[in-house]
């Protein structure tokens, strides 16, 4: 038996390892989607012969690291018994542990014992994996092989030893070929890098010790989860998100969450959401999971580790055959994002009731905007992006704090590209890229602004545009009274004869050299009363015309004059008359 | 094809063509209507056919081979190589290639290759044609050459791969495996087979295409076909054909540039398989990679008949086939190179409408 000090040192170190495996995998990724957006979570899972927990992870997405759990399940299913020190297994299956085919899940089996294993394991979301559309969002798909490549839980290393042709399998269903081989290498690396540090790790504390502050770091996190839980007021409380649209033609698809606390016992439940539908917004179990799970985590103090000491304290019921639950083959792409998120809004919605003064936006009300065509700069070659500028802005207010940045801080291990960038590896101009002025959830606390951006076409190519817009009928919400936030739409050509309006979906929408989109996403919804902010800071948010004077007359009941100086101030007197009426 | 040629006595042939009907009864995805969906060849170490089952796909045959020697490790036996990329020699995306190595130091060597259409490989549309296609990926899934079996242990992943990405996975294993259990049995029965067999049949072969152009020395003639785009423009094919010192010179190269969308551009393996079909059946030949030699096709890079990739293919042994096959006959007809045949393919499909297609009678 070891002690408690180094238990916590190796679970400390495993922390380390994962933050050194994300160091390798963004230094080495190639795509811009990876190693600038970090759009790729790393993590350490553990199988002690019964059941898998994740353990330590960095960089990473919820919806990533906690779906991989499925993703290291899915593995051991088929190879338990068949898998040895240096082999590596990928998969992005989505029905097979994945979420969506973009998102390739590579596990490194360290073995600890006969029955146990360890698995420094890294997702990532590629450009390209083939399919109809390049970088596989496909707002037109109707089954999960319309959308690309599908890899259920395979080898791709043999004791270290690469499996070529099983790698050019691969590599021969990616129109960027290139692109995927530097960043599989990527994941490998810091797979690899991880199994290595694993490795160092037993010689020094033996493979009992690693597994013992394992399951200490584990026993930790649940106790901890326990002793929150049981402070929480018993009870059933109901939270419900909508979705405008699933890109098929159906609408108002309902995610509806109710979370029951018992004593330290928490279940949530999705019974009541939606069918499963036609379009691509189906959200698999991981994905689901994860979601549910992300407003959970939010509302905890933030020193519990968030591992599966957690998250199997927690029972999460998704129907099958729901838009939470979806049977094969139902497209699935945008759902990482959409019904994703749309799951951890409705059971955040739940928690208003539980701890309000910890609830807040978790969702994105994603927009999403993928462009693909030919770079005439380099040789025609073809180039796929995703426009994180229609993505952006979701964060909402929160107790004590305005909607800040761009998304959430549940989302913010995503970091927006740098419009050089952009415009270095893409035949693009932008020409705004900005918070919209007079656009925030009203609150207490108010949500972020809204984004818009301006782009248009350069080189000499037309670019092929793929958009789905949600939020023009169903904003994000405010919380605890706050106000939601504004809607979201989008316009291919403005101002010329063939503009178009966008406010649901359009496929491979062409647009030709010098032509523009424009996109306005809603930002995040307010907290509290928007009564309850402080005339101040009301006045500021005019000063940086996030509100007008108008606004602040009609939203915040707070009245502003032309102070002596001439400059704008907060006229009391009045402003106590328009809040006490 | 004339069962009243001497080949049809020899036994290795006959052994092919068992094979051909075995799995022409057997496959469960071979649905579309005639026997031209499969083959089954001996192809050696050096990748030439020697003998096909049928003529539709000699080139196709030669290039696949060529691919998995350039891609997969020296066969061993038990080892079976799937592909169904037309980059790697396979005519579309639904024929897939199964390919087993004939015992080493045996008369025939190299190997034997079976290919068939099979059932669905993903992509937009189930049967993966698609009109609008711009690239490859559009109609399905690529298997690149990959071991199926490694001596002898089923790759559970290749199979899972191939399986996940159809939509009839258990159709596509089950092809999968009788088709690579035909490839093996055959294999062993040609390794195991009287070399005089071999001998014969290249005897024959090397007999009929000796000299079978003389008459036509110095002749031209030259066709024009259209082949239908249901998106775009439709394709322009120039065949001109001529005989230049012995040889027969099909010149393709005033034909349409490759086509975008459009999934009726062909490789230039398969406008060698179109072509040798002609010629093998007209002179009455052994399928065989002779009738490849005695052709010098010539197809301008970046053409509709000679597509680069990662350009779609999947209507390529329909329309394309049809229109050069009919002008090729056409042209050898003019010049007197061999003899009408008749064809026993079915050419009789009930009317069909493919989605995408800018005429409301679509000429499919």
């Amino acid at each position: 038996m070891i002690s408690a000090i180094t238990k916590q040192v190796i679970a400390d170190s495993l922390e380390a390892i994962s933050r050194e495996m994300s160091r390798v995998v963004e230094r080495t990724a190639v795509h811009p989607l990876f190693q600038e957006v970090h759009d790729y979570s790393t993590g350490i899972f553990l199988f002690d012969g019964t059941e898998v927990s994740l353990v330590a992870r960095a960089t990473a997405l919820p919806a990533h690291i906690f779906g991989s759990l499925l993703a290291v399940q899915a593995l051991v299913d088929v190879f338990e018994g068949d898998m040895n020190d240096g082999d590596v297994f990928l998969l992005n299956d989505p029905y097979l542990g994945g979420s969506h085919q973009a998102d390739f899940t590579m596990m490194r089996v360290v073995r600890l014992s006969d029955s146990s294993m360890v698995f420094p394991s890294v997702r990532a979301h590629m450009s390209d994996f083939g399919g109809v559309v390049p970088g596989g969002y496909n707002p037109d798909a109707r089954d999960v092989w319309q959308e690309g490549y599908r890899i259920p839980p395979i080898r791709l290393y043999e004791k270290g030893e690469l499996r070529e042709e099983i790698w050019d399998l691969i590599l021969a269903n990616t129109r960027l070929g290139e692109t995927l081989k530097g960043d599989l290498l990527a994941i490998v690396g810091g797979c690899n890098v991880g199994g290595r540090e694993i490795t160092r790790l037993i010689d020094k504390y033996s493979a009992d010790g690693v597994h013992q502050g394992m399951s200490y770091i584990l026993e930790y996190a649940a106790a901890r989860f326990r002793t929150e839980v049981s402070r929480w007021p018993d009870g059933v409380y109901r939270g419900e998100r909508i979705l405008d649209h699933d890109s098929a033609g159906n609408r108002d698809l309902k995610v509806a969450a109710k979370v029951t606390v018992a004593g330290d016992r928490l279940t949530i439940d999705l019974s009541g959401s939606s069918p499963q539908s036609p379009g691509y917004v189906s959200s698999v179990p991981g994905t689901s999971i994860s979601n549910a799970l992300l407003p959970v985590l939010a509302v905890l103090p933030d020193d519990i580790p968030p591992n599966s000491g957690i998250l199997n304290q927690v029972e999460v019921i998704a129907p099958e055959g729901s838009v939470v639950n979806p049977l094969a083959p139902a497209p699935v792409m945008f759902s990482t994002t959409a019904i994703g998120y749309e799951v951890a809004d409705a059971v955040m919605k739940a928690f208003e009731g539980i701890t309000p003064e910890r609830v807040g936006e978790v969702g994105l009300g994603y927009c999403l905007c993928t462009t693909f065509g030919k770079d005439s700069r380099f040789d025609d070659e073809l180039y796929f992006t995703i426009e994180y500028g229609n993505a952006m802005c979701s964060a909402g207010g929160t107790s004590g704090t305005d909607g800040w940045g761009a998304w959430p801080a549940t989302v913010s291990a995503l970091i927006m590209a740098t419009i050089e960038t952009q415009e270095l590896q893409f035949p693009m101009f932008y020409e705004t890229y900005e918070y919209a002025d007079g656009s925030c959830g009203a609150g207490r606390w108010r949500g972020v602004p809204s984004f818009v951006m301006r782009r248009t076409v350069a080189g000499d190519h037309p670019a092929f545009v793929n958009l789905t817009q949600e939020g023009a009928r169903n904003p994000l919400p405010g919380y605890v009274g706050g106000a939601p936030g504004a809607t979201s739409y989008a316009v291919l050509r403005p101002g010329t004869p063939e503009e178009e309006v966008i406010t649901e979906s359009v496929a491979e929408a062409e647009l030709r050299p010098g032509e523009t989109l424009f996109t306005f996403k809603g930002g995040g919804g307010g907290w509290g009363s928007p009564q309850e902010r402080d005339p101040e800071a009301v006045l500021e948010d005019v000063f940086d015309s996030y509100v007008s004077p108008e606004e602040a007359k009609e939203l915040y009941k707070v009245a502003l004059r032309e102070g002596e100086t001439g400059r704008l101030e907060v006229d009391e007197r009045a402003t106590q008359g328009l809040r006490s009426a | 094809m004339r069962s009243d040629l001497p080949y049809f006595k020899n036994a290795l042939y006959t052994s092919l063509l068992d094979a051909h009907r075995h799995l022409y009864k057997v496959l469960q995805s071979h649905g579309l209507g005639d026997r031209t969906h499969l083959s089954v060849d001996v192809v050696n170490k050096e990748g030439r056919v020697e003998v096909s089952s049928v003529a539709t796909e000699l080139s196709n045959a030669r290039a696949v081979v060529a691919s998995i020697q350039n891609a997969v490790p020296p066969l061993e036996p038990g080892d079976v190589v799937v592909t169904n990329d037309p980059y790697s020699g396979s005519q579309h995306l639904q024929d897939h290639w199964i390919v087993a190595p004939v015992a080493k130091g045996t008369a025939a060597g190299g190997y034997i290759s079976v290919h068939a259409h099979l059932a669905d490989v993903g992509g937009r549309n189930l049967g993966n044609l698609y009109p609008g296609a711009r690239d490859i990926w559009q109609e399905g899934v690529r298997t690149t050459p990959v071991r199926l079996f490694r001596k002898g242990e089923l790759d559970r992943d290749v199979l899972e791969l191939i399986k996940l990405n159809s939509r009839m996975p258990l159709v596509m294993e089950n092809d999968l495996r009788e088709m690579a259990t035909t490839a093996s049995e055959l294999a062993s029965q040609v390794g195991a087979s009287d070399p005089s067999l071999l001998a014969d049949l290249r005897s024959q072969s090397k007999g009929v295409f000796a000299r079978p152009f003389d008459g036509a020395e110095g002749r031209t003639t030259t066709k024009r076909g259209t082949i239908h785009s249901c998106q775009g423009s439709d394709a322009t094919v120039v065949l001109e054909t001529r005989v230049e010192n012995g040889a027969l010179v099909v010149d393709l190269t005033g034909s349409s540039d490759q086509a975008e969308p459009g999934f009726f551009n062909s490789t230039i393996a398969n406008t060698q398989s179109f072509l040798a079909d002609v010629l093998a059946n007209r002179l009455s030949g052994v399928f065989s990679s002779d009738v490849l030699e005695a052709l010098d096709v010539r197809a301008a890079e970046a053409s509709v008949l000679n597509c680069s990739f990662p350009l779609p293919v999947g209507w390529s042994p329909y329309g394309p086939r049809k229109v050069v096959t009919s002008l090729f006959q056409s042209a050898l007809r003019e010049l007197g190179i061999g003899e009408d045949y008749q064809v026993f393919e079915s050419d009789w499909r009930p009317p069909v409408h493919i989605e995408g297609c800018r005429e409301t009678e679509c000429p499919f």
